[in-house]
């Protein structure tokens, strides 16, 4: 590779690099500026970064590109990718600009973190090479591992930081020796080399592949927290700071199923008999046991961790769809995460409304009344949770019934009966937040303050949520052009 | 195909989407009053509903009669990536039920202004969204815009019960919404087939557009028996839960009693309609031979709802439950004549959808009315109320004739429509082997005499006698605003029953088309269809041939 190829490389790479160049300043800016400067401005700097990449990201589009000897991939796929994750970013950072300041926890390093964890998971979105892939995945795990202890005083924050170290390094050991595994095989870590090792006569078989590639699926399975691999999750969610649980929920699972989406279905479709029928199981019981779990939580945050869980679930169903036709299912999980990720990050920001001095806003009785209190958090709340759930006009129904529609067009019709025997469970605990809010008198009579960053988040997502049911055409548009940029 | 006339070639203006999303974009407006306006707020709903009516009026006097066709058709790209368009229009089944579900939402708004006081700015919201989305499922053509509507109408009737209903409202409101959810999702995997099925036919027969939802591209095509079969029943849960039919009728007395009166109106009037509508735009039309082999399951699951109901309702102590469960009796009868599938009963079907609609809601409306003044609604509180209230009674005594069937009101007219189809069912349909039509037609007699026996004996416990109870004494009769809201029903029992022929004269071309095309001889008789098997007597046919001729003569006497 010469210079000047380096160079244009280079360029292509432009979002990542100001993501990067954002969070050094900001590191360098909380250091030296003193005390009495405002962390806000910190946050409203990394906000600017953030758009600034969003927009070089927006500039992207339609570009075709392998850069790097295929390390990374420019293209379509990656852009809508990486927009979610940075518009996921940006929303957290709103949202913790409040929340920080209440929880009396100001520090700079917090923006720094994210700014660095978002860094990772654009990396892993546009990774079609292994190297690249757990470079990404490192630094994404490692921001989030510090960001989950951030509230240090707080020993459920403690907790959570150490748990999700331990079974996350745990995972991504158990991740890495599948790829060595996969690398013994095929005799290369690129996706495109692999899957022509693959697809030459007798390449998918082997014990040493299989095993590979299971212990790639549990790897992966750690990271996007499916069942049986989610036991650290819900107490991980539930003790680290709300933004950054909302961060959480969506960005690494996001990025992981980029990179699922960029091997499995592409890279590995000679073996698609294999690990559709392993995602095919994974995702009956991911769903109905998460399910199960939220039903009897009493804390909406973790609540909302298990019914992340089981919407994992749902994107694995358009996963599995792949096997036959890739297509429809690719396009199906494109345009759940999509909507999902709207719908989840509203979700939390409601949460971190809620939280107030010595009270954290995450028990089902925190919203009794709030349909009283403030009627527009309440209706924004019962947006999300309708999303969520998969009821028109929200996003959340058309994502759910393509979903359906991957599986029904793939046979795999006992997998679609059961996401929508889930669907109807899951009904109730949604509700039951809707319940609580409008049908239930206020405890309190203090009204909520929104502050106008935070109002911002909610109104953005409340609108796309909504857009997403009554204008779905551009979505699907994209998804189209990102599913044909992959295969 | 079906014909369709664009809105832009008979009226100049899309008016079915003024129709269906002006009370959207006025509940929109609602958002921003003070919340402590209450009679700006209630003045500015009613506004809206009436003018809707009026627009949906309008719609009526340039409706084409005597032509199956769908008209005022919009079609616009929604999500043009997966083929599904926002395809609105009307034809003879669905333009009364618009009308209604506009002149009942007019109704209700008014109805309210004495029972909601409190949260009324999100009530009439809530009243004004549900109107668009009820009016949105009898306009769709597009499967997945049906399906959009049919859950959207969820929450609003969910916060209703919820938030504004007595005792047990949060029970009530969860059950039927988790209920509903039982019966679409379903129903979304049925209508998916569906779409997979023309995507399939479409890649076979080299058609430019590989994906569509739309519903009259779908009608033409045809999808395998087996296939049928189990979309049938995928399709049926999601509707007979709505309807509700038997035995999956169990949330909507909980509903009704626990709902304010403005959301049992609402409810009776409008929303079980939904699923009786969805078996004649769905079901019917789409699965011929799916309908063929279990349309004796769903007569006897109508039949066994009919007397049911009527066993049920005598029993009951509590008014409002006495309604909700004449109800499930009556939307027996519109199931029953809907599977009769022949031309009368369908006709008859549809036109007792709107009958219901109006003795029913004008029912509930009249049972509210009391218990705002008396806060109960146990039938042994009450008693010659007929000296109290005179007035009161006589609109009672109206709605009640009408539920019953009492000739020269309309309940009289679409029940022995539905009566001469299902005495007719066995020879239309399955020759010899299905000749069940005369028990129906027993069964359904037998249920019109049970009506009349629980609502007389309602009437002799509350209006006539001495008056027992010393609270009853001082009870006002009807205000002006309360007469205005039963009026315009108590005229429309009247037209309809002494001259149902502009009705009928609108209804019948749509179902006689649908039942030409898919429910007559010839096509019974071509081979693909399984049940073209019954047809081996040629005696039979000329027996068939003389039932369909005189069935047209009963028809024509209707209209």
């Amino acid at each position: 590779m010469n210079t000047a190829q380096l160079w244009t490389d280079t360029l292509y790479l432009l979002p990542e690099i100001i993501i990067a160049l954002t969070g050094l300043l900001a590191l360098v800016w909380d250091f030296i500026s003193p005390e009495s400067v405002k962390k806000s401005r910190l946050a409203l700097f990394s906000l600017f970064g953030i758009m600034l990449a969003a927009v070089f990201c927006f500039m992207q589009a339609g570009l075709d590109k392998q850069i790097f000897s295929n390390l990374l991939a420019v293209d379509y796929f990656a852009v809508v990718y990486k927009i979610i994750l940075l518009v996921t970013a940006g929303m957290v950072i709103l949202m913790s600009m409040n929340y920080l300041k209440v929880q009396d926890t100001q520090r700079g390093e917090y923006y720094v973190l994210i700014l660095f964890s978002t860094l990772g998971m654009m990396v892993m979105a546009a990774a079609t090479n292994f190297i690249s892939m757990y470079l990404g995945l490192e630094l994404t795990a490692i921001s989030c591992y510090i960001l989950c202890g951030f509230m240090i005083k707080d020993k459920a924050s403690n907790e959570s930081a150490i748990k999700y170290f331990i079974l996350g390094l745990f995972a991504s050991a158990i991740l890495v020796y599948g790829i060595s595994l996969i690398y013994g095989v095929c005799g290369s870590l690129n996706f495109s080399q692999i899957q022509q090792a693959l697809s030459r006569p007798g390449g998918n078989s082997g014990v040493v592949l299989l095993t590979g590639m299971v212990m790639l699926i549990v790897g992966f399975g750690f990271k996007m927290a499916v069942v049986p691999f989610h036991m650290w999750m819900p107490d991980v969610y539930e003790g680290a700071p709300t933004p950054v649980t909302a961060f959480m929920s969506i960005g690494p699972k996001v990025a992981c199923f980029a990179v699922a989406l960029r091997f499995f279905p592409i890279a590995a479709y000679a073996l698609r008999v294999q690990w559709g029928f392993i995602f095919a199981i994974l995702a009956a019981i991911t769903i109905t046991l998460a399910n199960f779990h939220a039903l009897r939580q009493e804390s909406v945050k973790r609540m909302l961790a298990y019914s992340g869980i089981s919407h994992v679930g749902y994107a694995l169903i358009g996963l599995v769809a792949t096997t036959v036709d890739r297509q429809i299912g690719l396009m199906s999980v494109i345009v759940y995460f999509l909507v999902y990720f709207t719908a989840n990050v509203g979700a939390f920001g409601v949460i971190v409304l809620l939280c107030q001095k010595g009270r954290m806003g995450e028990k089902f009785d925190d919203f009794k009344g709030l349909g009283k209190r403030s009627p527009f958090a309440a209706m924004l709340m019962t947006i999300f949770m309708l999303s969520l759930l998969g009821i028109p006009p929200t996003g959340g129904f058309l994502a759910k019934v393509w979903v359906f529609a991957a599986a029904v067009k793939a046979d795999y019709m006992w997998l679609a009966v059961i996401g929508v025997i889930n669907a109807i469970i899951s009904a109730y605990y949604y509700l039951r937040v809707t319940v609580m809010m409008y049908m239930h008198d206020p405890e309190e009579q203090s009204s909520l303050s929104f502050t106008p960053a935070l109002a911002v988040a909610l109104y953005i997502m409340a609108f796309f949520t909504l857009y997403m049911g009554v204008f779905p055409g551009s979505f699907f548009e994209l998804a189209k052009k990102s599913v044909i940029a992959l295969l | 195909m079906l014909e369709s006339i664009s809105c832009y070639d008979s009226i100049g203006y899309p008016i079915l989407s003024l129709v269906v999303f002006l009370p959207c974009i006025g509940a929109l407006f609602l958002l921003f009053f003070n919340s402590e306006w209450i009679g700006g707020i209630r003045r500015f709903a009613f506004g809206v509903a009436i003018v809707d009516f009026l627009i949906a009026l309008m719609m009526l006097f340039s409706f084409k009669s005597g032509t199956p066709a769908m008209q005022f058709v919009e079609k616009l790209d929604w999500i043009p990536s997966i083929g599904a368009s926002y395809h609105i229009g009307v034809d003879g089944i669905s333009v009364f039920l618009v009308l209604l579900t506009a002149l009942l939402g007019a109704v209700t708004i008014l109805s309210t202004y004495r029972a909601i006081t409190t949260q009324v700015k999100e009530f009439m919201i809530c009243i004004l969204l549900l109107q668009t989305t009820m009016m949105g499922v009898f306009v769709s053509l597009d499967m997945l815009l049906f399906y959009l509507f049919f859950e959207a109408q969820l929450l609003p009737m969910y916060l209703i019960i919820g938030i504004w209903g007595s005792d047990r409202r949060i029970y009530s409101a969860t059950k039927m919404f988790i209920y509903t959810l039982v019966g679409t999702f379903p129903m979304v995997l049925g209508l998916l087939a569906v779409y997979f099925n023309y995507h399939d036919y479409a890649i076979a027969n080299k058609l430019p557009e590989l994906f569509s939802f739309d519903l009259l591209t779908l009608y033409n095509i045809p999808i395998e028996y087996t296939k049928q079969l189990w979309i049938f029943w995928a399709l049926f849960i999601g509707f007979a839960i709505k309807v509700p039919m038997f035995p999956v009728h169990t949330w909507l007395p909980d509903a009704h009693t626990d709902a304010p009166t403005a959301g049992s109106v609402v409810l009776a009037g409008i929303l079980l309609k939904m699923g009786s509508y969805g078996f004649v735009r769905f079901s019917l039309p789409l699965l011929p031979d799916g309908v063929h082999r279990f349309f004796p399951v769903v007569l006897m699951l109508s039949g066994i709802a009919i007397l049911y109901g009527v066993w049920v309702a005598m029993t009951q102590k509590d008014m409002k439950k006495l309604v909700a469960y004449s109800s499930i009796s009556h939307m027996g009868y519109i199931t029953m004549g809907i599977f009769a599938l022949n031309s009368a009963g369908i006709t008859g079907g549809v036109l007792q959808m709107i009958n219901h609609g109006l003795s029913t809601g004008a029912l509930f409306l009249l049972v509210g009315m009391l218990y705002e003044r008396r806060h109960t609604r146990m039938i042994s509180e009450y008693g010659g109320l007929f000296k109290q209230l005179p007035l009161y009674t006589t609109f009672f005594a109206i709605a009640m004739f009408s539920s019953m069937g009492v000739p020269g009101l309309n309940g009289f007219v679409g029940e022995i429509m539905i009566l001469m189809g299902t005495y007719n069912v066995s020879s239309i349909v399955a020759m010899n082997v299905y000749k069940a039509g005369e028990i129906y037609t027993v069964v359904a007699v037998l249920g019109i005499l049970g009506c009349a026996g629980y609502l007389l004996w309602l009437f002799q416990r509350v209006f006539l006698g001495k008056v027992t109870n010393p609270k009853n004494k001082e009870l006002k009769d009807l205000s002006g605003r309360e007469i205005l809201t039963l009026v315009p029903l108590t005229v429309l029992i009247f037209w309809i029953g002494l001259y149902p022929t502009p009705f009928i004269k609108r209804i019948k071309p749509s179902v006689d088309y649908l039942v030409k095309k898919k429910y007559s001889l010839e096509k019974l008789n071509q081979p693909a269809n399984a049940s073209a098997g019954l047809l081996e007597n040629k005696g039979n046919i000329v027996k068939f041939a003389n039932t369909q001729e005189g069935l047209n003569e009963h028809s024509s006497v209707m209209d």
